[in-house]
């Protein structure tokens, strides 16, 4: 079986007031999207996971596939609001593993990345 | 180095600043201001966002210039803030006419228009550097001459990718195909493109998206090889910028003849000093 490469994006939410996002709307935000930009075809290679999310400061880790990442980027750009508030879904970096992502978020934040929850996606 | 081709000019100097700010945050190093009148220009020039002083460049010249023009507005600014201006001609009289009054001045010079008659004149005017083309309406007016003509002069099809995020459904769907049309006649490997916010993002901060971002659009979305998409975001932007310093600096001397470094009369003594000349003018053949 071929292995299947993932890639790690580190995103930040910026917005003009102070906001607290939860991750089920990101998630609701990124299907609907995505859905609509490039339709089913593409969405069953996406392989999305939120695998950090800090609500307070808005950053968060997103898992894709590795021919996926320019489409899910491009969707995070078309993203201009969730639950309301205008927003910017910033793509700070990307990688291929956590560990990378995770020293990534801690240098370019000063903020230790929260543990990772068990999720069902 | 990623530098947006458009942010709008607000009076407001606050939001202003938010602006730039913003922009500085979503991963821009400079920025091309785009002024829509002699008003907005004067404003803008005569600001904290612009240097009150003519700045003086270190040479040899590159990219890294930029920096010098930071540094002044420092406080107010994080990024370099270089003026442009966008005439909206009427006619091709009345370009012809704000070209020769607008060429005197340090700024860039777009024209934006969505008569073929108009963007024919600008294409072919060798004082022109940009054609704004910020919607599909816009984009529509390019014909296979004028985008060939531009592509001679060097003039650069400034898009925005504003649209793309304000509009939805079949309306955005409209617009990425008239914009594909486009790439399909003038293709980004061969053509001159830059890309930025339009004024669309005057009162909506939100609707600005940082160069990664425009980016993925151009190669997800619009099937642009990665390595042009890098080049029309990039390595384009970089030599208007360079377009706008030796035009500030009045470098040009004659078609073909420009300084391109300059030794001052500390650093070297000896033949320089003997011909009390500080300027390096070096002939590079005529282009």
């Amino acid at each position: 079986m071929k292995f299947i490469r993932q890639r790690y994006i580190l995103f930040e939410i910026i917005s003009t007031e102070e906001i607290s996002i939860s991750e089920e709307s990101i998630k609701r935000a990124i299907w609907k999207h995505f859905m609509q930009i490039f339709g089913e075809h593409l969405a069953f290679r996406l392989g999305l996971w939120i695998i950090r999310w800090d609500p307070i400061n808005n950053i968060g880790i997103l898992r894709c596939e590795n021919v996926t990442k320019y489409s899910l980027i491009a969707t995070l750009a078309m993203i201009k609001k969730i639950d309301g508030h205008n927003i910017i879904m910033h793509t700070r970096k990307t990688s291929g593993t956590v560990k990378s992502t995770v020293k990534l978020w801690e240098k370019e934040f000063n903020t230790p990345a929260p543990k990772r929850e068990k999720q069902n996606f | 180095m990623y530098i947006n081709s458009s942010i709008p000019w607000l009076s407001d100097s606050n939001k202003f600043s938010k602006l730039v700010h913003l922009c500085y945050r979503v991963g821009y190093q400079a920025a091309i201001v785009d002024l829509q009148s002699e008003q907005e220009y004067k404003q803008f020039t005569q600001s904290d966002f612009y240097p009150q002083e003519k700045v003086s460049v270190s040479f040899p010249l590159s990219i890294k210039t930029i920096g010098d023009y930071k540094e002044p507005i420092s406080k107010f600014s994080p990024i370099p803030l270089l003026p442009r201006i966008t005439l909206k001609p009427k006619n091709e009289e009345a370009l012809k006419k704000d070209l020769s009054s607008w060429s005197q001045r340090s700024c860039l010079i777009a024209v934006q228009s969505t008569k073929k008659e108009i963007l024919e004149v600008a294409a072919r005017d060798g004082r022109v550097d940009l054609l704004s083309i910020p919607t599909d309406e816009h984009q529509s007016a390019l014909t296979k001459g004028i985008i060939s003509l531009a592509k001679q002069n060097q003039v650069f099809l400034d898009i925005s990718i504003t649209p793309f995020i304000i509009l939805e459904y079949y309306k955005r769907s409209k617009a990425f195909r008239v914009l594909h049309r486009l790439f399909s006649s003038a293709k980004p490997l061969s053509h001159f493109y830059s890309l930025g916010s339009s004024s669309e993002i005057r009162n909506k901060s939100w609707l600005i998206r940082g160069p990664k971002e425009t980016l993925a659009i151009l190669h997800a979305i619009l099937d642009v090889p990665e390595v042009f998409a890098k080049q029309m975001i990039g390595d384009n932007c970089e030599k208007l910028v360079m377009r706008f310093i030796k035009r500030d600096q009045e470098l040009f001397i004659e078609p073909g003849v420009e300084i391109v470094d300059k030794v001052s009369k500390n650093d070297e003594k000896g033949e320089i000093n003997k011909a009390d000349k500080a300027d390096k003018i070096i002939k590079e053949g005529s282009h």
